[in-house]
């Protein structure tokens, strides 16, 4: 049950109006025009895994929410301000089949849509602009915060209003990752070309649920120019068949991974493990791998991924011992007698990887989910299981949503328990944050849906 | 036949054949998209060759020696591998962090199992390849693995975890035995003959490239590894405390606390190789040095030459080169219980970097290549060819071996005795290399040794020279440029070897009387009026200028000179292993030199002392060369700052 309530007070959003050449003005102002009719501030936003047009909400401020169609489609969005040049960045969320569009100087648009399972991205895919599809399917999956920063070029007037130069997307980069790079954006038909130098700009939604935060605008810096025109042409590793390629690997915050494998999906989900560990790292939705680091010159070894990964911290074993169930989860191999015995590709060429740990056989299979929205994964352990626990998640705030289904961090992931025999899964806490650990058992197997 | 008519055809042609006209480089017909750059190649027992490329892929291909090769894709997506052997059904290959085992158990033509045998640690340097494996006799592998390098010191090799510089031993259960130490960067392990040898290239502390033999326990010369002879099952007892209080590692530092790269000292007192091992009883020098410059920059595979294949070079060793492009014969013998003998010049001209070779069937001799990253004199990035014996036998010399009082010489074809007899036909100078951690040593205590006499046999294959002053340890360079070959008088296709003398034979010495002391060098000729041009085989190239007469020798001195005109010393100081005068190689072109408007004098203090930070964007540094006379010196720096324009 979800209870829809409207407040009336004013945003948080603010704009940090940075002036050329000039001390940094942190005037604060209200991005956007309030109240709107169909849109409130709220504490918090969930979606159900379970239900997944669903958005709820709890009390509090910092997310502009439009969380149900029950009352109709809500007012758009305005900014209080008009822009010329502008960095614009948010954080936004939606519930299933949700759709918006955001216009830069009024009139140019900016998909932010639901496009789970969109085999050819258009301009209506999420993160499409204008004519333009975005170069990577890197969304996420509804109730996960996704971020756009967009560096905007409005376009040039004369005296007379008449147009002298077009607007320009400089830069969009969805969830971290490229998706337009400076392309000429033509006036849309139907819209009005009114020869201002600045305009607002406005969100229009158009269906489901929506969550913003973290709005600001920025007026855009005039950037050099420093991209090198001489670098190494590109080496792309897609993939159209499942792939799989070793590399070096490295992780925010963590060190460079040596014994690394990423492996490649046509459903265009990937992810890479750690063989060191026996453990996955991270999934990554969109391109699979630049491989110009490893392959170019002499290479320094690394491959980088090319979409948008999620991360699950610096890499660690799957299975851990502990003799009591507040014991910290262990550091690395140490006493754990860990020895990597490789994988063995199936009929499809998707690997099983096996190892042994603490005397025990374990295998490992990470297999992409049939409409691409993320992993299941089946660890198996043969023999003594005793005392031996499988750490599935480690984030700041785990949320048991029920029914197996566990929301991760501020909505980052959903973890989805699909078998565990006997064993319950439970949530603890650590000086770290919250961990979900399962027992061994001979089979588990749980998704991975981001 | 008719290859070999036209062979023979061609051999009639006023000029001596040369290494093309006896082994031909062939390619082998690769379909469009495969990039081959090749890091191993095994040979199947069903006649099968197994590739492993630095893209991670392994492919094995069908009738490999055909016109119509077929190339399966056997596994992908491994790293960076670096070496592939064939075992009881399976490949092996060594990626940067792991011994792998492919096994195809379904017969789809495809690897299903990768199972790693043993992973080994890595900091994730870029340099941290790994090589191998070497199947052993007992079925064992040996891999070797690279140094990592510093952070400030960027030129220093430095181990950062086990077993960085170092050959280990793995056994099929994966069990991990450290083997030896002090390499730097073993891209060259191989078994001759049922040993375990490896090459290696200069570097710091490597002087110069060489091929090791490899026994349990030994220390090859890089201090890095030394930080792991205190673990568990090293069979090197040395420590890095114990080396550095015999060897100066010149970690010194300027006076705004940065490290200062050595840099080779002209005049000083040096230690030698063979100082080290008689401070370090691990330590083990090459069994011959393959000299910088000359015969490769950058060593690879070794392998011994299979009964009845490359003629009268059967059971000989070649060596390949990745900068050069190039194979060298190596020529060992024991003696007194040292691994040494002579090296020289085979086969050069392949498209790209030599890296892997291994045997066909039908006794011709697949060459794997890549030079991504490094450069290589075949400019192309990567390549599979294959090198064949067209059975006619090229003059050569067949063996160099070590005498009491010289050495003795044997020939594929009779010489002609007149030349054999004459001492001015040979020349034999020796000298060493510096062993400190400057990155290659130049070659130091240079004299030239005396002939004192020859003695030909009667069949004409073989001359023993008397050599004055011999040196233990010391290379000895042997150029016979004056010898003929009997019936044709070919000059010797590669009239230079390199012999590393670490033991003088003992035995009979040839007795003064029994000897030709004939010097047509002695009573000197007339002087010609006119300065011929040098070598039997240069001519003027088509179009260009008759020779200007030189009016005086100050005019002549004044002009920078040709490219002709300098070729000869560019070759006799090694510079074009490495530099073109257009292209990029290994090193800068000169004309990208000329670009830097240094002045003359500033060129010659460069080729002493290269400052491989002034070109960063390439791989190999430029080892010092201050045993370049400064008037040579400064006619390359002439001939390199003409082309400014």
């Amino acid at each position: 049950m979800n209870l829809l309530k409207f407040f009336s007070k004013s945003f948080a959003f603010t704009a940090h109006a940075t002036l050329l050449l000039c001390l940094a003005a942190n005037a604060q102002t209200q991005v956007f025009t309030t109240p709107a009719k169909g849109w409130e501030s709220v504490g918090s936003v969930t979606v159900p895994l379970s239900k997944q047009q669903v958005l709820m909400t709890s009390p509090g401020d910092g997310i502009l929410v439009h969380a149900s169609d029950r009352k109709g489609r809500p007012e758009d969005l305005v900014t209080a301000a008009a822009y010329g040049d502008i960095e614009l960045a948010f954080n936004y969320l939606l519930a299933e089949g949700a759709e918006a569009t955001l216009y830069l100087h009024g009139v140019y648009p900016v998909t932010l849509a639901d496009s789970r399972g969109v085999a050819t991205p258009t301009a209506l895919t999420n993160g499409g602009a204008a004519g333009y599809p975005p170069r990577q399917q890197v969304g996420r999956a509804p109730g996960l915060w996704q971020r756009m920063h967009i560096q905007f070029r409005a376009p040039r007037f004369d005296g007379n209003g008449q147009q002298i130069a077009p607007a320009r997307l400089l830069r969009a980069e969805l969830n971290g990752v490229i998706i337009h790079e400076d392309v000429q954006l033509q006036v849309p038909e139907k819209a009005n070309g009114n020869g201002k130098a600045a305009e607002p700009v406005r969100l229009a939604v158009s269906r489901g649920a929506v969550a913003l935060k973290d709005v600001t605008i920025n007026k855009l810096a005039e950037a050099a120019d420093s991209r090198d025109r001489n670098g190494a042409d590109p080496i792309l590793v897609s993939a159209q068949v499942n792939t799989t390629l070793r590399s070096f690997m490295d992780v925010p915050d963590g060190p460079r991974v040596v014994h690394a494998i990423s492996v490649g999906h046509p459903a265009q989900v990937h992810y890479t493990y750690d063989l060191d560990k026996g453990n996955l790292f991270q999934v990554w939705r969109g391109g699979f791998l630049d491989a110009t680091p490893m392959w170019n010159n002499r290479g320094n070894g690394t491959s980088r991924v090319l979409g948008s990964p999620v991360h699950f911290g610096v890499p660690s074993l799957a299975v851990g011992k502990l003799v009591a169930a507040d014991n910290p989860w262990p550091a690395d191999t140490a006493g754990t007698g860990y020895k990597p015995n490789g994988y063995v590709l199936d009929a499809h060429d998707l690997p099983t990887f096996r190892y042994v740990i603490y005397g025990q056989q374990a295998t490992d299979a990470i297999r992409p989910l049939t409409n691409g929205e993320g992993f299941t994964r089946t660890i198996t352990v043969n023999g003594n299981t005793d005392g031996l626990y499988l750490r599935l998640a480690v984030a700041p705030t785990i949320v048991d949503q029920g029914k197996g289904v566990f929301l991760i961090g501020d909505n980052r992931w959903y973890l989805r328990i699909e078998e565990t025999g006997k064993a319950k899964p439970f949530v603890r806490d650590q000086p770290t944050g919250k961990e979900l650990l399962v027992p061994v058992t001979s089979i588990t197997r749980y998704s991975i849906i981001f | 036949m008719a290859m070999a008519l036209t062979a023979v055809f061609s051999l009639s042609a006023q000029e001596s054949p040369k290494e093309e006209d006896y082994f031909r480089i062939r390619k082998v017909r690769t379909p469009e998209g495969i990039i081959l750059e090749v890091g191993g190649l095994a040979m199947l027992p069903n006649g099968n060759l197994g590739v492993s490329t630095r893209r991670g892929d392994v492919y094995i291909i069908e009738n490999p020696t055909s016109g119509n090769p077929y190339f399966r894709k056997f596994a992908s997506g491994l790293h960076e591998i670096l070496g592939l052997a064939y075992k009881d059904g399976a490949l092996y290959c060594a990626q940067r962090g792991e011994l792998t085992k492919l096994v195809d158990t379904d017969n789809d033509g495809k690897a299903d199992v990768y199972e790693t045998i043993y992973a080994w640690p890595l900091s994730g340097h870029y340099h941290e390849y790994s090589f191998g494996p070497i199947i052993a006799p007992d079925g064992s592998f040996f891999v070797t693995g690279n140094v990592a390098f510093g952070d400030e010191e960027w030129w220093r090799g430095e181990s950062r975890v086990p077993w960085r510089g170092w050959a280990v031993n793995i056994t099929e259960e994966g069990k991990l035995t450290p083997w030896a130490t002090g390499m730097r960067s073993p891209a060259g392990p191989g078994l001759l003959n049922g040993q375990f040898f490896y090459t290696e290239n200069q570097g710091d502390w490597m002087g110069s490239g060489g091929l090791w033999q490899v026994n349990k326990g030994d220390f090859m010369g890089h201090p890095a590894g030394l930080r792991w002879a205190g673990l568990p099952g090293s069979p090197v007892k040395l420590t890095t405390e114990q080396f550095v209080s015999k060897m100066d590692e010149r970690r010194v530092k300027n006076d705004q606390g940065r490290f200062i790269k050595p840099e080779n000292i002209i005049n000083e007192q040096y230690k030698t190789a063979f100082d080290a091992k008689q401070e370090f009883a691990e330590f083990r020098l090459p069994a011959v040095w393959l000299p910088h410059g000359i015969l490769g920059i950058s060593s690879s595979q070794p392998t011994v030459i299979p009964d009845g294949v490359f003629g009268p070079f059967s059971g000989q060793v070649l060596v390949g080169d990745q900068g050069m492009s190039m194979l060298s014969r190596v020529m060992l013998e024991e003696v007194n219980g040292e691994l040494q003998g002579a090296a020289i010049g085979f086969r050069s001209g392949f498209r790209s970097g030599v890296l892997r070779v291994t045997w066909a069937p039908d006794g011709s001799l697949f060459v794997g290549e890549t030079n991504r990253g490094w450069g290589s004199a075949g400019d192309a990035n990567e390549g599979l060819e294959r090198l064949e014996w067209n059975g006619e036998i090229p003059f050569e010399m067949q063996t160099v071996k070590a005498m009491p009082d010289g050495f003795e010489i044997t020939f594929t074809l009779p010489v002609d005795t007149a030349s054999a007899n004459d001492l001015a036909s040979y020349h034999v100078e020796s000298y060493t290399y510096k062993y400190h951690p400057v990155y290659g040593s130049p070659p130091v205590d240079m004299q030239s040794n005396r002939i004192k006499g020859v003695k030909v046999s009667a069949d004409g294959l073989r001359a023993r020279i008397i050599v004055d002053s011999l040196k233990e340890h010391y290379i000895h360079t042997i150029t016979l440029d004056g010898i003929r070959e009997k019936d044709r008088f070919y000059s010797l296709i590669h009239p230079t070897a390199y012999y590393t003398l670490h033991s003088i034979p003992q035995g009979p010495k040839l007795s003064m009387n029994e000897v030709s002391t004939k010097d047509s060098s002695i009573p000197v000729a007339e002087p010609e009026p006119i300065p011929a041009p040098e070598g039997p085989s240069s001519k003027p190239a088509a179009g260009s200028a008759a020779p200007v007469k030189a009016p005086s020798v100050k005019a002549v001195a004044a002009k920078a000179p040709t490219f002709k005109e300098i070729e000869g010393l560019l070759a006799k100081y090694t510079c074009i292993a490495c530099h073109n005068p257009d292209k990029k190689q290994i090193g800068p072109s000169y004309k990208d030199i000329a670009k830097r408007k240094y002045s003359n004098e500033k060129i010659v203090e460069l080729i002493y002392s290269p400052q491989p930070a002034n070109w960063p964007g390439y791989a190999t540094e430029m080892p010092p060369m201050p045993h370049v006379p400064k008037a040579d010196a400064l006619r390359i720096a002439a001939y390199i700052n003409s082309l400014a324009n």
